[in-house]
Parts: C-alpha cells; structure tokens; sequence
C-alpha cells in the first residue's frame, strides 16, 4: 500500500526557489500565495539552513478533523486533498495545521478568493475543475520534488523516500567520524 | 456543463483541456497587442472559440530540450499542447540534472510565453516607438551598416553578445564579422571568463573547466574560491552534496558568506581583491608541511622552482595581513585541501574578475598541480561558466583575438585556413580566397587590420568616445550591434550610455527589448530585431564541462520573432556574403564546425551522434557520465572536447594520463612558444617517452600538426599511436609566453584598494594599450590613494549574482514567478553599517562611488562584514535613482527593474584579456 | 488573518451567554418584572451581532449557514456552530417567554397582530420560565466550553491551555451583567422614581459579581501569561507560546495590552466600586456610573480578546525552526 509523503533533506536545500516556481506554473496557483513557502533560519549566519513548507500530507491530518464541512479528506494512498466547493473559507484549517499549509488567496478568479488552495501532491491544479465543469485529477507525480536541483526535496511513496534520506544521513554521519 | 472532455485519469499529467486557457492568456494578449488579427505562427489561433463545443483531443507534445541559463546543462520536458508551451516536466533521467532545475529553469515556460516579449521589429524616430516590417528593418541595418562600412571602414561597427546562442550560431556570428571584415566582435565571456581561459590556456593547453559536473560526485574535498554555485549554478551543488554524502569536505573562501558558505565545513572570509596572496598563502603551507606531491611535480609540471621562490615570502602571517584571514585559518584550509584528495578548485566570477584576474586562475592552477590533482576524477580546476552556451560560445570564439577553435587572429595562417574552410565547406556554396578575405579588411598605417585584434566589450565605448588618435583603429566606432547583450553588465556605464548616445546606430537583437533599448538618451536611431528564445530554435549548446548537447525546438518562434540563423542569413545576403550562410539547416553549420574546428578536437560532435546521445539518454550511467551497453556504448555523455574522431567517446577529464586516449585520456599540451631566455626549454616542456612520429624529421617529436589538417588523418595517427594530438607535455606553472609580466603570478593589490600601505608594497601594473585602447592601471591607482578614497569611501563593494535571475536579466526580469521571488534591486550592508547610518532593513540608500550613485534598498545582514558591501549586478532599467520606464517600447516595460551595480563599479580592467574588476571597488552608503 | 472577527463573535456571544444568565438571576430578584422585561431584549442582538461578525468572515457565509455544523463527529467547530444555533433557537425562547408574558410582556405595545398566536403557544411556558432559564443557562455555559474547545487546539499552542474557557466565562459573566446593568440604567432614567428600588436591587448583585469576574479575570490573565512563559508539551509549542508571549509584552500587541489592562481591569475596578459606594446614596449616579462601567468593561474586554488572537503565534509559522532542529 502506497503512502505518499514529502521528506525535506534541510542538509541539500539551498533555496533555488525551483520548488516554488514549478508548482506554480504547474498548479496555476494565484500571485499572491503558494503552496509552498520556503523559509530560511538564520540568514546570514553560521548554520543557516532553508526549510521548504507545504502540506505534509500527515497520516491523521488535524484539518481533516478540523474541517466543520468536511471539506478537506485523505485519500488512500495518503495524499490530503480538499473540495473547493465544500469549502466556506473559515480558515479554521489553517489553525489546526501545525505546518501552516492552507493558504487563502486574495487574487485570482473571484470565486475562489478566500477559498482554502493547499498542496495537493500536484494531483489537482488550482481551479479544480476544468471549463466544463469536469473534475481535474492527475497522478500523483509532485513537480516541486521532481524538479528540485538537489533533490533536497523528496516527495514519493514514504518507504522509498525514507530509504533514499536515511542513506545520505547515514553517509553524513559517517562522513563525521573519519573527516578530518 | 457542455462536453466531457477526454480526461484522463492517473495515467498522465495532463488534463488536455486545460490548454484553452493558457492558449487565450499567451495568444490573445498576443493578438489584441500586436493589433493584427492573425498572428503569424499560430493561424490556428482563431479557432480558439469554437473548441468549447468541439474539444477535440490536443495534440500534446513533449520535447526534450536544454536549459537555456546557467551552463551545467539541464535538461528539462517541455510540454506542448496544441502548439501552446503550456507546461514543463523534469527529464528525471538526464544524466547532469536527473531532473533537477532552479527557479529560472522551471520558469523557462513563463518566460518564453512572456507578454512583455519585443513583437515585431521596432524603429525609435522622433523619440517614440514604431512598428515596422522585418524587411524595412534589415535594409536599414543593411543599408547602414554598408554606409559605414564604406565611408570610415568596417572597423567603426562593434558586434557583440550571442552568449545564450548555440555553438552554431555562435560560429555564424563570427564568420558573419570575419567576412563583414572586422575584429570588433565580442561577447560576455570577456567580461566573464576570459580571465579563466588566458590563465588556464597558458597553463596547460586548453582554457576550459578540466571536468564534468558528472565528475564532480568523486572529489573529496571541494573548494570554491569565489563561487557562489548555490545561487549561480543551483544543480552543481546536487552533485556537490553527492560528494559530501560520500564523506568530502567543502571549504569556502568568499569576501561574503553565501548560501555555498552556509553548506561548507569550513568557511574563512577573505578581503574582496587578496586572491593571490590567499592562495600563496595556501600553497606556502602545503610546501611548509611537504603535503605536495612530488612525484607529479617532477614528472609533469615544468617551473616549480620559481613557484617555490614566488611563494617563499607569503607565510600565513603576511597573507593575514593582506587578507585579513586569521593565519591559523589558513593553516586550516590547506590542511583541509592538502589531505582530502582529489581536492578541486571551484571558481566563478569571484576569481576572474579582477585586475590580476588571469594570474588568480594560474595561481589556482599551480596549487592544483602542486596537489597533484590536475587530471583526477573530480579534482583539478573547475571554473564554473556563467551562460548555458558561454563555453561553446567561447569556443566558436566570438572574441576579438580568436577565430573560431582559438586560432589567434594576429596570424595571418589562421586567416588562410579559414578561408580555405569557407571554401571547401560543403555546407554553403560560397567561395572565398586569403587574398580576398584580407581585402574585406581596413588598413592603418599601411597594416591590414585583419591581424590586429579589436575591441573587447568591456572597453567598446571607448572606441567611440576616445579622439580618433587614441584608438589603434582607423576610424571611430560609429554602429553597435548588440546581438542579446546587456548593456548592464559592463562596468563603466555612463561611459557606455553616452557612447550608445553618440553613435549613429544602436541595433538590438533580443526577445525583449531590454534596459539597453531605454538606457540611451535618444530619439531617433534604435532599431530592435526581435530574436526567438533559444527555446524556439535548435542547435547544440556545450556545458560548463565541454559536454556539447543538442537543444531541441520546443515552440516556434512567438510573434513575427525569427531566430538567430534566419537573421544572420537575411542580413548577409543583404551585406552582399549571403552565399557564405546558404545553409540548409542548423545542423549544416555544426558539419562544417566539425570541419573547421580542429585544435579544441570538435570533429566527434556530429550532429547525428549528439542526437543519437539524446534519444538513449537512460543508457548514460549518472555516476561517471559514460554510457553502458545500448547504441552509444563507450561514450561520455555530451562528447566533452576534446572528441578527436566519430569513434573517440569525448575526454571528460582534461589532462588525465591514466586511461588511454581512445577511452578519454589526455595529457598536457606539448607545443609551446619557447620562452627566449631559454631555447632548449622544449625538451623540459616536453614529457620524453613519445615515439618519433611518421615524418621522419625528428623535429616534431613533441607534438602532432593536427590543427589545419581538414583530412583528420593527423588525429587517427596520433590516436592511432595512443597520444592526444596536442601532445603529451608539462603544466607551465612558469607561463612561456615572455610578454606575461608576470611569468609567476603575484600578488597585486586591486585598483580601488582599501589599504594604501600595501599598495606601496604591491603596486598593479604599469599602464598599458592593449584591445585598442590605453588602459590605465598604475594611474588609476595613484589617483584614487592621492583622492583618498580608501577614506572617503570605505566600504568595499562586490557584486554577484541573485538565484532567481539571470546576467542583465531581461528575460527573468520579465518573468511573474521569478519576480515575485525577487521584486527589487539591494544592497546587502552589516548591521553595524546600518545602524551607524540610522537604515534599517528594506530603507532606500544611496550607493556611492567616485563614479556615480545607485538608489537601491537596504538588505542588511551578516552575510557581509562592516568593511563589506554586496549587490547583484542583474539589475537596470533604473539609472542612479532614475526610472526610465518611460523609455522602453510600449507593452516592453520591464517588470522589474532596478539600478545598475555597474554604475558605480571599478574601473580596473585585467592585464591580459580586459577583464572588467567588478569585485573590488569603493564605496559610501548613505541614507536616501 | 483578520482578528476583527473573532473578536466580535466572541465577545458578543459571550456578552448574549451573560445576559441570559443576568435575566435568569434578575427573575429571582424581585417582582418589579415588567423593569426587568425590557432587558431580556438585548439577549438575541447580541447573539445576532455575533452571528453576523462570525459569518462576515466567512468566504461564503450562506454555504456557512447550510453547512458548518457538517462535521459535528470530529470538529470542534462544527460543535460550536451547532451548539451556538441551539442557544441562539434557546435565547429566542427564552426571550419570548419574557416579552410574551401576558401581563406586562411588552411585545403587545408593539406588534398587535403577530402577538396573539405565539403569545397563545408561550403562555402555558412562562410560568416554567424561572427552570427553563436555569436550564438554558447551563447550556449556555456548556456552549462557552465548547467554544473555547474549538481553540484549543495543537496548532495554537498558546491557546492550548484551560484558560481559554476560563477567559470567556469571565467575558460572559462582566460583559452580561453589566449590559442587563446599562439597559436598565437607561430605562430608571426614563422613570427614576419607579425604577430605583429595582435598579438598586439589580446594582447590589451586579457589584458583586463584576468585582468577583474581575478578580477572577486578573488570576486568569496572569495564569495565562505564567502558562506562556513557562511548561509546554513540546519544543514548537514552546517556541510559539514564547513568541506569543513577547508579541505580548514587548511587541506589535503590547500597546494593546496595557489598554486592556488599564481599561478593563483597572478602571473597571474602580467604576465598580464607586457604583457600590453611590448605590447606597443616590441610586441615579449610579446608574449613570453603571452605563460607564458597561462600557469600560466591554471595551476592556475587546481588547483582551484583541490581545489574546492578535498575539497568538500559531505552530505552523515556528514549525521551520522546529524542522531545523531535527537531525
């Protein structure tokens, strides 16, 4: 059974902003926010390092619990998705989320401003629907790991990915012992 | 609800019916602009409506191609839909990037589909903007510039750029200047890298990174001195991290502490313009401690005893003094590089450019051969190239003193051979004569300007601004072609400015209209040729490690934009050579580069096996770059140069002597200009165990005269008797060329330096005419100690580069995404600088130099120390203070803009190649 | 985010949850009913006013209505949707069984031809009014749980703790009592005379209780900030209550806080005791006093709720540092 997850590698991160700009030409996501935010801890100073944010797709998701109209689910290969036509914009999700995934935009197509848009695992772009009203759905393939130039950003089923972090770990800390 | 469209679930990306909207974004903004109804590459475009109904199924496209940025070389997918780039899709198995691409390659798409592109050819008259056919165009470029070419010669036109153009564009831009008969063409890696390739050309034969990024993966230690590859070069530090996941060090030497910094395991923070000194300072202890390896010393390098002199005097004591490096972080550095081997040298811009630029590489080069790293997997020098084709580019040498393959312009056999190619070449139906390619020429006092190497672009102003008498030329320059130049990343720029004010003709050739087309204060006499991306044409494009890779179409050209091939063809014919360029297609120009570019070893690179390497990409292994099994069995991914033959797999590692050269061996190059005071230094130079070669003489035992063979035979016997055509010789850490006025690098301070003391002890060089122009060194130094600029302006200011954009900018300027990253132009100042000046974070300042000024934000943090100042030099479009959005073509306007670090920046110029000294300058931050 | 709403909604439904139980206390009080009658009045605007403020904030407010209560399972929120429609359903009632009462119920003066009926379903209730009230009270407090539950959570961790509740029984006990207090004022205005006997008797409680809510608010305010300088389940939430808690005392809220402090703590104290020191002498002054104290402590206690969501750093935004921390 698949479990799809985003692993942060914060040791390969350098923030090109790769990430950011291809979810959203990807996701068509408006100007004003993104589905992910990078933020970087002391800026300037020995030890600074940048933590890519979006939604992490938790195993029992507080929005999901959190949600009054049960507008956000999890699917069953793991990924969070949410119905922007349930959805009423009281930001609630955004209160129980301790990764501060869900955003709420003041630009783009009126109908969906102050809707809640989160990442997706690029499954469903912004607009959710297409211009006949059909449901977009695509496979779970996220372009902001995929696209990401060192591949700090690992986003796949959770035991491949896991395996991939746990050996740079492990070559990192081995590195410690015999450096100079 | 009208029709379902023919969705597609979990199977694909892709949810076709969603081209529609972006078609209407791109095209019917395209259309209702451009004020014509169709728009000429896309007829289809009035049938946008009618699909509500119809929807049929889109015919969706994926096209591999290259990133047209940086140089490592990614690959990405580009998806189109319908005839619409809609998308981009990692290539996840390519062998460089696996998949990986920074903001402005993921952004490639948005920019392409930018609605700020230049439409159609455009004329300033009166002071406004004009629209006008691409005939009207070219006949008044064409018409102009054979009125110049008439009246003061063909010397009065300057060419440059073309640094993201293909290999074969770039060689049609230098045959275009050859046959127009001019050596006034130049372009960015003057300002870029020309300090790397005199430096390290003159050290070991050839002036190019000496690896892959692939090879990166296996060094132990990685050493970037004045590198900032986590925002200039994003996907090396992939490889980067491999390494350091495999237990290597990373040390980082940079005036600022940049992302890379951040990453390192050690960081040390040198004073911006004390290279020199701070790898002398390296190389003293490593001799001090016996760490270098003295078997490959002896065996191949030549002069190690003048570096042993040279660097006698720089202890770590001296070099803190100099530096401001505490001389127990030294000690740590060297031991850290000396231990962990095969250690590399990473260098960008923070290296090359400065004053004594070519002697900072040779001094890197000298510590890598002392290490014994030169010719290591993932050891030796790595000069990181700043443009996706800027080393093709540089190899098709669209520079002022090379013809294409680095045959020196002063020599009248390099001319022959070309013109021998010209001719022979079965790619055009032209024909041309030595005799009657010197008489395109001008001549000065009775010499033909055809040997005489012309103006660099760092210093082309000057050849309009300077009294006629002060020029080595005929006549003043009266016409300046700038084939996708910025303008704003030559130093100097009021002079620039007021030079583009006084010539007769400013010609830009772009896909937008770029800060040089507001920059010039003038109402008539700009005419704007609007260029495709290099997304929209194909050719092949060489990474920063040599790899040549084919760079596929993806779109056709937007709007009535024409790519650079059609453009060159078009003038030609109109200049009255258009026989010359009657190519049949892009891939006719790379056979008959494969013809004439010899001594870099470009006769491997077909276009048939650089596609054949396309299409079998996954047989490529991402660890050495080397395909397993399947069609391209053997080869190295790209075909690195030097690639002798159809059969050679490219060199991946230049000067590696271990693995035969039929398996991407090499060695040293063996021909050399003897030094004068030392005659019999060919037998020293040369390594001795090379067989007496066919012609029996004995006299050419050092080296194979494979250069202007167009028969290839040279090669297949040289190969054939397992050496490199150039030769098997020694690295020249002394350089034999006696015109070097340091034969040993030394230090020497910058032109603007914060400390008069030293500058007594290490003056620069005399002042010197070279490129055309008299170049001041010694004086401008005396000037700015006797103005007391080390007082009155005591910040040193650098400059570099921002991740989200890329060189002037013009098209990551104009991209949504990338400004909403990174909106405005900075200054980043220490804390301590800010408070003292009463600024705090994103507070406007004024930048202040003996130059100029720039209006700019405050970006303060401690990324630099209080003595420091950085900018990124990405910006225009403001000019001190100034904005001219005005100025630009309507719908043009850039969307970002800022004030221009090269206003302000230092006038100091390299001692061999002209290089301009952005890192070093003085300046005074002030409150606006 | 804007706090603008939370604010409102909450004090205002809180105010209405206060009202009601000042009603149900003014009902034992005395007979002078038809006195009291008139401020059983303001129990439903204010839950209207919070209702209003609540779904303003909403990006579609009507699909709000339709929906919110959709995941009572699992949501605190929807609990608090559903239980805020069941007390605002409780208050109407309540109310009805005030102004319908058929003997000085003043709805009659107002709209003859709709009283008849629902006068006619009421009457058999009024009498009952004095338990259904205790009963209703009980749900109103059972509804401020539930509402502050519904901030409770993992994400907030400054908000996380048992003073949440604690805050918003004192909003609805100071705000509640204090507004039946000023309607009343303002109708003894109206017939001094009359009224002064009733008003004393309502102004003798409401001191108390205001002084007590006070107190208590004071030991809440500093458990509060104790509780955000101190202990936290883990390193994040510990981080964003420090935040928080400098956004408090040294940060973009602190201007505020000290407002609320002086306002509603403060100045309140000393408003309550000059209405019991004027209780006893002139009744008059004291209800003016009384409409001042109402106000003093309305406007107090929409700054601390100011303070209390304005000054809130939730998990999401220390969640990097946390992250940068692991490994």
């Amino acid at each position: 059974m698949v479990n799809y997850k985003f692993v942060h590698d914060k040791e390969r991160c350098i923030r090109c902003g790769g990430c950011f700009a291809a979810c959203k030409q990807q996701n068509g996501v408006p100007e004003d926010i993104s589905r992910i935010n990078i933020v970087t801890i002391d800026e300037g100073k020995s030890g600074e390092r940048h933590i890519t944010m979006t939604c992490m797709h938790c195993n029992d998701p507080p929005c999901v619990r959190a949600c009054p109209v049960k507008g956000i689910s999890k699917r069953e290969d793991g990924i969070v998705i949410n119905d922007k036509d349930k959805c009423i914009g009281c930001e609630y999700c955004s209160w129980a989320c301790p990764f501060g995934a869900p955003k709420y935009p003041d630009t783009g197509p009126a109908e969906l401003r102050g809707i809640m848009d989160k990442c997706t695992f690029c499954v469903i772009p912004y607009e959710q629907t297409d211009e006949y009203g059909t449901s977009i759905l695509r496979a779970p393939n996220p372009k902001c790991a995929g696209f990401c130039a060192t591949k700090a950003r690992l986003g796949g089923d959770a035991s491949e990915i896991t395996a991939t972090y746990n050996e740079r770990v492990a070559g990192r800390l081995v590195e410690r012992q015999i450096g100079v | 609800m009208a029709t379902k469209t023919n969705s597609i679930f979990g199977g694909s990306d892709i949810k076709l019916s969603r081209r529609t909207f972006t078609k209407l974004t791109a095209l019917g903004t395209a259309a209702a602009l451009s004020g014509i109804n169709s728009v000429s590459a896309y007829p289809e475009g009035l049938e946008l409506f009618e699909e509500v109904t119809a929807a049929p199924a889109a015919a969706t496209n994926k096209v591999k191609s290259i990133c047209s940025f940086c140089s490592v070389g990614c690959g990405y997918t580009g998806v189109v839909e319908d005839g619409v780039w809609t998308k981009m899709e990692p290539w996840e198995d390519h062998p460089i990037n696996l998949g990986g691409m920074c903001s402005k390659g993921t952004a490639l798409a948005n920019v392409t589909n930018s609605p700020r592109r230049l439409r159609y050819p455009m004329e300033k008259v009166g002071g406004t903007w004009r629209k006008i056919s691409w005939d009207a165009a070219l006949d008044k470029v064409a018409n102009k510039l054979n009125e110049i070419r008439d009246t003061d010669g063909p010397d009065s036109v300057f060419f440059c750029g073309l640094v993201h153009g293909s290999n074969e564009e770039a060689y049609m831009f230098r045959k275009f200047a050859m046959l127009f008969g001019t050596n006034n063409i130049d372009h960015q890696a003057r300002i870029c890298h020309s300090t790397t390739v005199a430096g390290l050309l003159n050290t070991f034969g050839h002036g190019a990174m000496t690896n892959t990024v692939i090879a990166m993966q296996h060094a132990k230690c990685h050493f970037f001195f004045g590198s900032n590859a986590a925002e200039a070069h994003p996907v090396f530090m992939q490889k980067v991290f491999v390494a350091k996941e495999r237990g290597a060090k990373i040390v980082v030497a940079d005036p600022r502490f940049t992302r890379t910094a951040a990453m390192a395991d050690k960081f040390v923070r040198f004073r911006p313009g004390s290279d020199i000194a701070f790898l002398y300072g390296l190389i003293n202890v490593i001799l001090e401690n016996g760490w270098e390896d003295t078997e490959y010393v002896e065996n191949r390098t030549y002069g190690f005893e003048y570096v042993k002199e040279a660097v006698k005097d720089y202890t770590p004591e001296v070099v803190e003094r100099i530096t401001w490096v505490p001389a127990d972080d030294i000690r740590e550095v060297a031991s850290i590089i000396a231990l962990n081997k095969p250690s590399n040298i990473i260098w960008s811009m923070g290296a090359t450019q400065h004053s004594v630029g070519s002697q900072i590489i040779r001094a890197s080069a000298i510590l890598q051969c002392i290490l014994g790293n030169q010719g290591e997997w993932g050891g030796g020098c790595v000069p990181i190239r700043g443009h996706c084709n800027v080393q093709g580019v540089t190899d098709m040498c669209v520079l002022s003193h090379f013809l294409p393959g680095y045959y020196g312009v002063t020599s009248e056999g390099s001319w022959d051979w070309y013109a021998k190619c010209f001719s022979d070449t079965p790619s055009t139906s032209g024909k041309i004569t030595f005799d009657e390619l010197k008489a395109r020429f001008d001549t000065l006092n009775g010499e033909s300007m055809m040997t005489k190497i012309g103006f660099a672009v760092s210093r082309w102003y000057e050849g309009v601004l300077k009294p006629e008498a002060e020029i080595d030329q005929p006549h003043n320059i009266k016409a300046v072609v700038l084939w996708g130049e910025a303008t704003s990343s030559v130093t100097e720029m009021k002079r620039e400015k007021e030079a583009m004010e006084k010539v007769d003709l400013v010609v830009i050739v772009d896909p937008f209209p770029t800060s040089a087309s507001a920059m010039p204060d003038r109402s008539d006499g700009i005419i704007l040729l609007p260029a495709a991306t290099r997304q929209e044409n194909s050719g092949s494009v060489t990474t920063t490690g040599r790899e040549w890779q084919w760079r596929d179409t993806i779109i056709p050209p937007l709007y009535e934009s024409k790519t650079d091939m059609w453009i060159f063809q078009e003038l030609a014919k109109k200049l009255g050579f258009g026989d010359h360029f009657d190519y049949n297609s892009i891939e006719d120009v790379t056979r008959e580069i494969n013809l004439a570019v010899r001594p870099i070893g470009c006769q491997g690179q077909t276009p048939e096996r650089m596609k054949r390497q396309k299409e079998n990409y996954h047989t490529f292994d991402p660890w050495d770059g080397r395909a397993k099994g399947g069609p391209c069995d053997g080869e190295y991914w790209g075909l690195p140069w030097p690639c002798w033959t159809t059969d050679h797999p490219g060199t991946p590692i230049l000067y590696n002597d271990k693995a035969p050269v039929m398996e991407g061996g090499h060695d040293f190059r063996a021909k050399w200009k003897y030094p004068d005071d030392e005659p019999n230094a060919g037998e020293e130079i040369v390594r001795g165990n090379l067989p007496p070669t066919g012609d029996g003489s004995g006299t050419i035992h050092w080296t194979y005269n494979y250069a202007k063979d167009p028969t290839g035979e040279v090669n297949e016997q040289a190969l054939a008797e397992g050496n490199p055509p150039t030769g098997r010789g020694r690295a020249m850490l002394r350089v034999a060329n006696t015109k070097w006025v340091d034969r040993v690098p030394k230090h020497r301070e910058p032109i603007e330096s914060p400390e008069p003391d030293l500058v007594a002890t290490y003056p620069t060089y005399e002042d010197k005419k070279f490129y055309r122009v008299m170049t001041e060194f010694k004086t401008e130094q005396q000037r700015s100690i006797a103005e007391n600029r080390h007082v009155n302006y005591p910040i040193v200011l650098t400059s570099g580069r921002q991740v989200e954009h890329h060189g002037g900018s013009a098209q990551t300027r104009n991209s949504d995404y990338l400004v909403q990253l990174q909106p405005e132009m900075y200054v980043e100042i220490n804390p301590k600088v800010a408070n003292d000046i009463g600024v705090k974070h994103w507070d406007f300042v004024w930048v202040k130099s003996a130059r100029g000024q720039c209006k700019v934000r405050a970006y303060v943090t401690e990324r630099v120390n209080e003595k420091t100042a950085f900018m990124p030099y990405h910006w225009a479009g403001v000019f001190e203070g100034q904005d001219y959005k005005d100025r630009y073509p309507t719908d043009g306007v850039e969307l970002a803009r800022g004030d221009s670090v090269n206003i302000i920046a230092s006038p100091g110029y390299d001692e061999q190649t002209q290089m301009q000294e952005t890192k070093v300058a003085l300046c005074k931050i002030e409150k606006a | 985010m804007s706090h603008t709403a939370y604010v409102v909604f909450t004090v205002f439904s809180q105010m209405a949850v206060g009202a009601l139980i000042a009603m149900v206390i003014a009902d034992f009080l005395g007979k002078d009913k038809k006195f009291f009658e008139t401020a059983s009045w303001v129990i439903v605007p204010a839950v209207i006013i919070s209702l209003v403020a609540i779904l303003s904030h909403e990006a579609r407010p009507l699909l709000a209505m339709m929906t919110m209560s959709a995941n009572v399972g699992s949501s605190w929120l929807s609990r608090e949707s559903l239980m805020l429609t069941v007390f605002a359903i409780l208050a109407v009632i309540y109310t009805c069984l005030w102004i319908f009462e058929p003997e000085y119920g003043s709805f009659k003066r107002i709209c003859k031809p709709v009283h008849g009926l629902i006068a006619k379903i009421a009457k058999p209730f009024v009498p009952f009014r004095k338990p259904l009230g205790i009963i209703f009270a009980l749900v109103g407090i059972a509804f401020l749980f539930i509402s502050a539950r519904a901030y409770m959570l993992l994400g907030l961790p400054a908000m996380n703790h048992i003073t949440t509740p604690l805050f918003f029984i004192v909003t609805a006990l100071l705000t509640g009592t204090m507004l039946v207090a000023a309607v009343l004022s303002i109708k003894y205005m109206m017939a001094p005379k009359e009224y002064a006997e009733p008003l004393g008797a309502y102004l003798g409680v409401a001191w108390k209780v205001v002084l007590g809510s006070v107190i208590a608010g004071i030991i809440v305010l500093a458990g509060y900030l104790r509780i955000l300088k101190g202990a936290a389940a883990s390193y994040g939430a510990e981080l964003a209550q420090g935040m928080t808690l400098t956004n408090i005392l040294s940060g973009e809220m602190t201007t505020v806080f000290w407002l609320y402090v002086a306002i509603g703590f403060i100045l309140t104290v000393i408003l309550v005791a000059a209405v019991a020191a004027f209780l006893k002498k002139d009744v008059s002054k004291a209800a003016v006093l009384s409409i001042v104290l109402f106000a003093s402590v309305l406007v107090g206690e929409l700054m601390g709720r100011l303070v209390l969501f304005g000054a809130n750093v939730p998990l999401g935004e220390v969640m990097p540092y946390v992250l940068s921390s692991i490994i």
